[in-house]
């Protein structure tokens, strides 16, 4: 088993989850991440077949895909660890789209750029959680600290299904 | 940035929200626009839906309506009000007594509608006043017919429910229930949540027990529940239960038996028991039955079992409690008169009539009329016909009094001001009450008391009994040359008709247009590919539109948004008595290529 990155210059790490358990899909996340990012949504969707419309956040990577594919270094690790893009700098390519291998970064351009989740770092210096999670009507989105997250979950990438499955067609 | 406290404008669950308010108008700053914040501690506990999300990009919408319009012109507000006052006298000298209607939407505040009463009784001499309700029209009649009490336990309380009994999609229709429905549900282990719905729906997905009748039958279903769980039958509506031979009525309706007594087991054996109902756009079939007889079931034992209907418009109690009145006609029959061209002046605030009805009798009768006033935020296809159009206050612009699903009244303070011309509704209809009203003196503003319960209206127990009794002899809508079962659905994003909320990039982006779905199978029987254009007919219209796979439908059903005035166009245009909805019963339909 990989071991968990928890911290990163001290700090405990928080994530984005999603527990499926409690998702109904009303899509309020992805409407509250267009609204808080001036109508460019940053939460990617998956359509998993047989099972509905998903948010898909990034991940913030470890050692992340996107960054070293991007032409012109317009993204950046940062130290906090999270994964950030400087739209000023972006060209538009989707080169780090098509480097991530998680899907998190939307295919589609708008105002010419992918949109990639920064985990609304506006709100997160603040103090505050990010819209997407706030905003969830069922408490399916959570921010948790990776190292609070409990090991008995069936951990899939960013999403963790709780014991009792949902069965869903 | 100042953050401010203030509730969502868009449907009765009146969710807390927080707004971040820059310091000088126009609500632009180096952090960019007017945006919305999150972090309550309301029933929402700071969630907002997707539809909430949209309400500060309403305000600030690029083509949000600021200056009053004479037949596509910019007036002054002066000159409109007084070419208002022109046409409406002109029409009073002429036609007299009931002459001009008045229609508003069913998100007025408690002012307004006191208001709106005075106008209409005083100025006009009329008692043409109606207040649309889409959606919640049938739900407000099953109400009206039983009467409801508001001794129930708060909304709030939902999670320390021990059993759900949940009528429609009321987790997609109104997602911040889903929250405390579902926080119940998995605090407890024994906790069972019983849903009543055709389609297999995003609230279905966590059902125990799922009663997926056949389109139209969910009254049905709702009847043999009552029959098994009510003991005492001494009423109208429950006299008739006594003689129901559940069998018969579970073979009709395509349900088990045995999920049937399931149900009625769990409702018996609850201590805290939640009835919901949610009917967005009419996906329920006869729901006036339905919610007559979820509040039946719970005057049964009111101990443990409480009902909470949910509506999408913010005032159906207030309003309901002004019908069981009798002082107005309510919509349907203004929208008759209209429709008949008995009435020749209309005043419409906040409704897209021309949207709703999409059938081109209403457009018609819209132009027949002689003079027609509109108050709105947008351009839309109903002001096209309007003589004048003056441009209204957003919900956030102006403060009222609103009722929540307890009962209780709740304040909205103005936040910002109306851009440039903007008005309150409240303001627009005083000016015309002192145009119009003989009495010199202005009276004061009621203060309003919260409300106890809606009283049974027997005009509309007499409606409903009747409609169950038919109901009894229900079998499947289907038939040979209409094979198939139309139902509309909900989309999260949209409300009402639609055409406000397609205005919102996002909304644009996500849903441009409406699709049939149909189940795969019904696909390969009629050799239709996914994406390919179907034509759905019914006896009164037809629409053409791509088609998506969905298993989530019985196979002899086709469902599609309501929210597109397309999809209205297959619905006979029956209007219900009081409330003016449109009929959007589950119809039957032919599909091909």
């Amino acid at each position: 088993m990989i071991p968990r990155v928890e911290k990163v210059n001290g700090k405990y790490i928080e994530r984005i989850l999603l527990d499926l358990k409690y998702c109904i899909g009303c899509r309020s996340c992805t409407v509250a991440c267009s609204m808080g990012h001036h109508h460019q949504g940053h939460t990617a969707l998956s359509e998993v077949k047989e099972i509905g419309i998903l948010p898909l956040h990034c991940r913030h990577c470890e050692d992340p895909a996107c960054v070293p594919a991007c032409p012109v270094d317009a993204m950046e690790k940062r130290e906090d660890g999270l994964v950030k893009r400087n739209n000023q700098i972006c060209i538009g390519c989707g080169s780090c789209m098509i480097a991530c291998p998680f899907g998190s970064i939307a295919t589609g351009l708008k105002r010419h750029v992918p949109a990639k989740c920064d985990q609304c770092i506006d709100r997160l210096e603040e103090g505050e959680r990010p819209r997407c999670v706030t905003t969830c009507v069922s408490g399916a989105l959570k921010f948790e600290k990776v190292a609070m997250i409990p090991d008995d979950v069936t951990r899939i990438g960013g999403r963790f299904l709780g014991s009792i499955g949902i069965k869903r067609r | 940035m100042e953050k401010k406290n203030t509730f969502c404008a868009f449907c009765s669950m009146q969710c807390d929200l927080k707004v971040r308010m820059p310091e000088v108008a126009p609500y632009f700053t180096e952090d960019g626009i007017m945006q919305q914040d999150f972090d309550t501690d309301n029933v929402n506990q700071g969630s907002i839906c997707a539809k909430g999300n949209f309400t500060v990009d309403y305000i600030n919408h690029p083509e949000r309506l600021s200056y009053a319009e004479r037949r596509h012109n910019r007036v002054t507000t002066e000159e409109a009000f007084d070419r208002i006052k022109a046409g409406f006298s002109r029409i009073l000298e002429k036609h007299g007594k009931d002459s001009i209607g008045i229609i508003a939407n069913g998100n007025v505040s408690r002012e307004e509608i006191t208001w709106l009463e005075r106008l209409a009784r005083d100025g006009f001499n009329t008692k043409n006043l109606g207040f649309f309700l889409p959606d919640d029209g049938m739900v407000a009649a099953g109400l009206m017919a039983t009467g409801y009490k508001f001794d129930r336990p708060s909304i709030d309380d939902l999670e320390k429910a021990d059993n759900a009994l949940i009528v429609g999609d009321a987790f997609f229709e109104h997602p911040v229930l889903a929250k405390k429905v579902l926080q119940a549900r998995y605090e407890s282990r024994k906790h069972m949540m019983v849903v009543v719905d055709p389609y297999y729906s995003n609230t279905a997905w966590f059902a125990d027990v799922h009663l997926q009748c056949f389109p139209g039958a969910e009254g049905l279903v709702l009847m043999a529940l009552a029959s098994l769980t009510i003991d005492k039958k001494d009423t109208e509506f429950t006299k008739m239960l006594a003689k129901l031979n559940i069998d018969d009525i579970a073979d009709r309706a395509g349900v088990k038996v045995g999920d049937l007594k399931w149900a009625a087991d769990i409702i018996k054996g609850s201590e805290n028991l939640s009835i919901i109902i949610s009917d967005i756009i009419g996906k329920i079939g006869q729901a006036d039955v339905c919610a007559a007889y979820c509040n039946l079931i719970a005057e049964g034992d009111r101990s443990k079992r409480h009902f909470y209907p949910v509506f999408i418009n913010q005032s159906v109690y207030p309003i309901a409690s002004l019908m069981a009145e009798n002082n107005i006609a309510g919509a349907g029959q203004v929208l008759d008169g209209v429709n008949k061209g008995k009435i020749k002046g209309l005043l419409v605030l906040g409704v897209d009539l021309s949207s709703s009805f999409s059938s081109g009798e209403m457009d018609k009768a819209l132009k027949n009329l002689e003079f027609l006033c509109c108050s709105e935020t947008f351009i839309n296809d109903t002001t096209l016909h309007a003589d004048i159009v003056l441009p209204a206050a957003n919900p956030l612009e102006k403060e009222g009094t609103f009722t929540d699903l307890d009962g209780k009244n709740k304040i909205r303070d103005h936040l910002i001001n109306p851009p440039s011309a903007g008005m309150a509704d409240v303001d627009i209809i005083k000016s015309l009450y002192t145009m119009f009203a003989s009495s010199e003196d202005m009276p004061g503003d009621d203060s309003f008391e919260d409300l106890k319960e809606i009283p049974k209206v027997d005009s509309y127990e007499k409606i409903v009994v009747d409609n169950a009794r038919k109901l009894q002899k229900f079998n499947k809508i289907t038939t040979g040359k209409y094979p198939f079962a139309f139902i509309s659905k909900a989309l999260a994003t949209h409300w009402s008709d639609g055409s406000l909320t397609r205005k919102f990039i996002w909304n644009k982006e996500n849903a441009d247009e409406p699709v049939f779905e149909i189940h795969p199978s019904a696909a390969e029987k009629l050799n239709i590919k996914e994406g390919q254009k179907i034509t759905v007919e019914s006896q009164a219209g037809r629409a053409k539109l791509p088609v998506l796979f969905s298993e989530r439908m019985q196979e002899d059903m086709v469902a599609a948004c309501y929210h597109w005035s397309d999809v209205r166009r297959i619905f006979p245009l029956d209007l219900a008595k009081g409330t003016g909805e449109i009929s959007n019963e589950p119809i039957p339909v032919q599909v091909r290529k």
